[in-house]
Formats: C-alpha cells, structure tokens, sequence
C-alpha cells in the first residue's frame, strides 16, 4: 500500500513544467555566455579583497545603529512568539493558520531574496541571537559578576551543525507527515530554540551564530551576494557577490553548499514522473521491514539525503578534476570554490520557489489580521486573497529561466575570480576554469533540466 | 590549442565582466517583456472528470487531469463521507456527502497544476490533479 504525501499543503497553484525547447535555449545560452566568459573575463582577480565604501549620511548610520540592531531584534522576538503562540492556539487549518504561511513563506523564501538584494537582514532580526545577547548583557550586569567565558567553538565541528539543521528543515516540510500543520511547526520552532540556546550558552552567541545557526549560515550566505553590509556602524557598499569571496572556511563548508542545492533538488525531483514512478516501487520493497509509514519516510528520507550526497559528490568530482591540473588538496580546493556555488544555490531556490512566493505571500494579508483563524480582522486586511493570476505559465517559464542564466553567470564570475586569485600561473588558471565550467554547466543544466520535471 | 589564443587574446580587457553581465540582464529583461500572455479564448467543454472518494483516498488513485485554459471543466465528485470538494487556486468549495455527488463547471482561466482535495474537518487529501496548459 502506498500513501500519498500531502506536499505544499500551502500551495493553491504549482508550477508548470518548462516546455523542452526552452529548456534548449536555456541551455544554449549558458553554454555561450560560459565561454564568452572563459574567452573575454578579466586577467586579474577583482573580487578578491574587496573593501565596502561607508556610506555617509543620517540614514546610513540610523540603519546601521544598535538602536536599530535591537528593534529589529525586538521585531524578530516578537515575530518568534507570535509564531508559537499562533501554532499552538490557533486553527489546525494549514492555510488559516498564521504560522505555516509565515515560517515556509515569509521567513523560509522570502528572506532569500530579501538577504541577496538588502544584505545580511536576519542577522539583525534573528530572535535568537537577539534573546541571548540580551540574555549575555543582562548576566554581565547581575549581581553575581559577569558570567563564565564560553567554552572555544570546537574547530572540527565547522557548518556541520548548520548543515544538519537545513537538512532537518527541508525534511520537516517536504517528508515528515504533518510537518507543515500549525502545533508541529510550532513544536519544532520551540525545540530549534531550545538547542539553539544551549549552543549559545555553551559556545558564546556569535560563535554559534556564525557556524551552526543554520539559519545565519543560509542567509548570511546569500546576504554576501548583497551589494550592502554593514561597517564601522555604517551602511556600506561593495560590488554584487563581492562578499562570497571573502566566506569563512571551516570544515563541512560544502556540505552545507549541497544541502541548500540538494534541498531544493529533491523538493523538484520529487514533483517530477521519475521519482513517483520509482518511488512507490522502493516504497513497496520496504513495506514489510518497515511498515507503510516508516518505508515512505525511509524512501523519502533516501531521495532527500540522495540528492544531496549526489551534488555534493558531483562538485568534489570536479575538484579532483582541478587537482590534477594545479596539484594541492582536493579538499582545500572545494573549499576554496564553494563560495562560486552560492548564486547558483540561490537560482535553484528563487528558481524553483518564486511563485510560491509570490502567491503564498499574498496570503499574508489576511493572515496579519487574523493569525489564529479565528475570525479576527484586526487591521481590516481580513478579506484580502490571493491573485493567483498575477503572473502566466509562460511569464513564470521565462522568469525562471532568467533566474538560473544570472544565478549562472555569478558563480562563472567568482569561480574564474578565485582561479586567477589562487593560480599565478595563467595556463594552470585556465585549465582549472575548465573543470569548474563544467561543474557549472552541468549544475546549470540541471536545475534547468528540474525546471522540466516540475508537477509533470 | 585554439582555446588557448582566444583565453589569452587581446581581447580580454577588465570591462568584459561588465559587458556580460549586461548581457544576462538584457537578456532577462528581454525574456521576461517577450513573455506574451498565452492561452486560447475559445471555451471548449472538458470532461466530465469523475473523482471516487472512498475511506478518505481517491479511488484507483489521483487522476490527472489536462485542460488548455479557456476550457470549460466539469469536474464531478462522489464521496462515501461527508466532506468538501475543493480546487484551491480557483477557490472552489463544494459539499459532497455519500448520498450528494458534486459537480463543479468553471472556465480554466488561470495557467498552472492545481490539486483536486477532498476536506473532512481539518484534514485535507489531494485526490487529483488539474492541470491548465497555457
């Protein structure tokens, strides 16, 4: 017996497949803008050592103030406890209910290309890193003294926490059954606090903020696309992606890279004929080991990790491809590249989520004026729908396509930066831009090829 | 060989970056004005799309069903519990209970894969597909 996944139980419109001959001038087009880039780009590195421009002025430093830091704090606060407090009082009606919306929709997707057009706006939101600041403030100021140091942040540890919360995320709303109902999410959102407390107290609010608040990590990693951030309490500006170079590097960098392409791979793939043709044929294989439930969440649960361990291996494929080019450490060498992956991590995602988001969002409405379903208009917003006419199959096709051509044209940009930056000797530089063009192409073509797929 | 005089040719100047660039923004520009809205006007029926709803699933499993927007659908649902007949996008409800069959006839106005769900309380299934090709 299969059972049927009840998947974006939010969404009223899905996505058409993108027809086959768009798929070809997709295609096409990344071919030939990767080798006018391998052709034409510049001979020096330019997005090394970047340094962002302060900007001048009232609203540069009023945006860049702790006054603003902690409203914003207190804004994110606010919005956590609106979050709990509406999924275990409120309706259990998904669409009704102010949390679902809010923590797929809002939080989730809209946050993305808030962070690559603004910069890094969670980390001043983030109701976490907000209550343990306050919480470290508050303890150095009582009366027993200031508090202990916190313990250094094991080095070995690096983004592993981070990773493993995003695959975690991604299985809360695409696998775990009711993992998108309003007391389950709000459950999780208590439980995700409670570690993430313990991780703060334990290893200090910035280090763990930095490494293993996966949502930091996700964010602030499409925040550096940003041509904004923040210096010397002011608002300053630097080039489009020129903060990627400069991402921290620290083991499981690129496990944390595959988990935010694979996440939305499998979110595609499992939309697509192939995995619902195959899946119900491991499923049934599994039934007897594992009874129906636990066969579906161990199929799905090997579709998600597949996807991600399949990327993952993929790039590193391509690494020892460069390694026999340029000598070093594969290691090192995936490391050093994986800032190239994040643009294109960030077209999969807006690739794959913007009409979500754009129908979804609207549902915030009248969400605002009645977060519990309950009947409430607050604000008077209680009436307002959704237009799921506000965008065509053929304007999404397009959008989408796009979305993936500049995604690819970013890391194009950064991988052959970092090539010149690190391999003074052009020929070598050259000859490992080929194996990364191809990691590019092939990735490119792929979450185009997922375009396809899409609710076929 | 050849790639070697094209990457190192005197063509490779710094505001190549800023020319493609240039070009994947017209061209994302480009794509997106040229995005016409597609669709044919003509109303065709479609149908009738029949939906069995047994024990809360759907009867040999979800269909799918494909229409060109434009069409008429009529989409008929029998249920052996009380419940709702829904089509969330076109924001359709309709009560079905074992003795009281639905149908729904509507124009596929709006391009897209929209779920047929069947509602009992809090609970909704999908119990087939509608999808509205362009």
């Amino acid at each position: 017996m299969v059972s049927l996944p009840l998947l974006h139980a939010l969404g009223g419109r899905a996505d058409l497949p993108i027809p086959v001959w768009l798929f070809g001038w997709g295609a096409g087009i990344v071919l030939v803008l990767s080798f006018v880039a391998l052709a034409s780009l510049w001979r020096r590195p330019r997005y090394e050592d970047v340094r962002p421009r302060p900007l001048d002025g009232p609203v540069s430093r009023a945006l860049a103030s702790r006054w603003a830091e902690g409203l914003a704090g207190l804004a994110g606060v606010f919005l956590l406890g609106v979050t709990v407090w509406a999924g275990l009082v409120g309706t259990d009606i998904v669409t009704d209910n102010f949390t679902p919306t809010f923590v797929f929709v809002i939080f989730w997707t809209g946050l993305v290309p808030l962070s690559i057009l603004l910069g890094d706006v969670y980390r001043a939101f983030n109701p976490w890193r907000a209550i343990g600041r306050a919480t470290g403030w508050l303890l150095s100021r009582g009366a027993t003294g200031p508090p202990p140091e916190a313990l250094p942040y094991p080095g070995r540890l690096g983004y592993l926490p981070a990773a493993l919360g995003l695959i975690a995320f991604a299985w809360l709303e695409l696998i775990a059954r009711g993992g998108q109902t309003p007391r389950n999410l709000a459950a999780a959102t208590l439980v995700y606090s409670g570690i993430t407390f313990v991780g703060m107290a334990l290893y200090g609010v910035e280090a763990w903020t930095a490494r293993a608040e996966s949502f930091s990590v996700y964010f602030g990693f499409f925040g550096r696309m940003a041509p904004f951030t923040r210096v010397d309490g002011r608002i300053a500006v630097r080039p489009f992606l020129s903060g990627l170079p400069s991402i921290e590097r620290a083991p499981f960098l690129t496990l944390v890279l595959a988990a935010m392409l694979g996440t939305v791979t499998y979110d595609g793939f499992q939309e697509g004929s192939i995995w619902r043709d195959l899946a119900p044929s491991i499923q049934d294989g599994l039934d007897g080991a594992f009874g129906d439930e636990g066969a579906r969440l161990f199929t799905e649960g090997l579709g998600l990790l597949g996807a991600i361990a399949v990327l993952w291996a993929f790039y590193q494929l391509g690494c020892v491809g460069i390694r026999r080019v340029t000598g070093g450490s594969a290691r090192e060498l995936a490391d050093g590249f994986a800032h190239s992956l994040v643009p294109i991590a960030s077209a999969y995602v807006l690739a794959h989520y913007a009409t979500f988001l754009v129908f979804q969002g609207q549902g915030m409405g009248s969400l605002l004026s009645d977060p519990l379903g309950q009947g409430w208009d607050l604000f008077g917003t209680a009436h307002l729908g959704i237009d799921f006419g506000i965008i065509n199959a053929t304007q999404t096709w397009y959008l989408q396509v796009a979305l993936v051509v500049v995604g690819h044209v970013g890391g194009l940009v950064l991988a052959h930066d970092r090539a010149l930056a690190r391999f003074r000797d052009g020929r070598a530089a050259w000859r490992s831009q080929l194996w990364m063009l191809g990691i590019m192409v092939a990735f490119t073509c792929f979450a185009l090829w997922l375009l396809t797929q899409a609710n076929r | 060989m050849a790639w070697r005089r094209i990457r190192f040719s005197r063509g490779s100047k710094p505001s190549a970056a800023a020319v493609l660039w240039l070009v994947a923004g017209a061209l994302s520009v480009a794509v997106l004005a040229a995005a016409a809205c597609g669709g044919s006007d003509a109303a065709t029926p479609r149908g009738p799309f029949s939906v069995d709803v047994e024990d809360g699933t759907p009867v040999g499993g979800p269909q799918r069903f494909d229409v060109r927007r434009g069409d008429v659908v009529d989409l008929r649902v029998r249920a052996d519990v009380s419940g709702d007949a829904l089509v969330p996008g076109y924001e359709l409800s309709r009560p079905v209970g074992p003795d009281e069959p639905t149908q729904l006839i509507f124009p596929a106005d709006l391009e897209g894969v929209f779920d047929v769900r069947f509602r009992v309380g809090a609970a909704e299934v999908p119990v087939a597909t509608l999808t509205v090709a362009p």
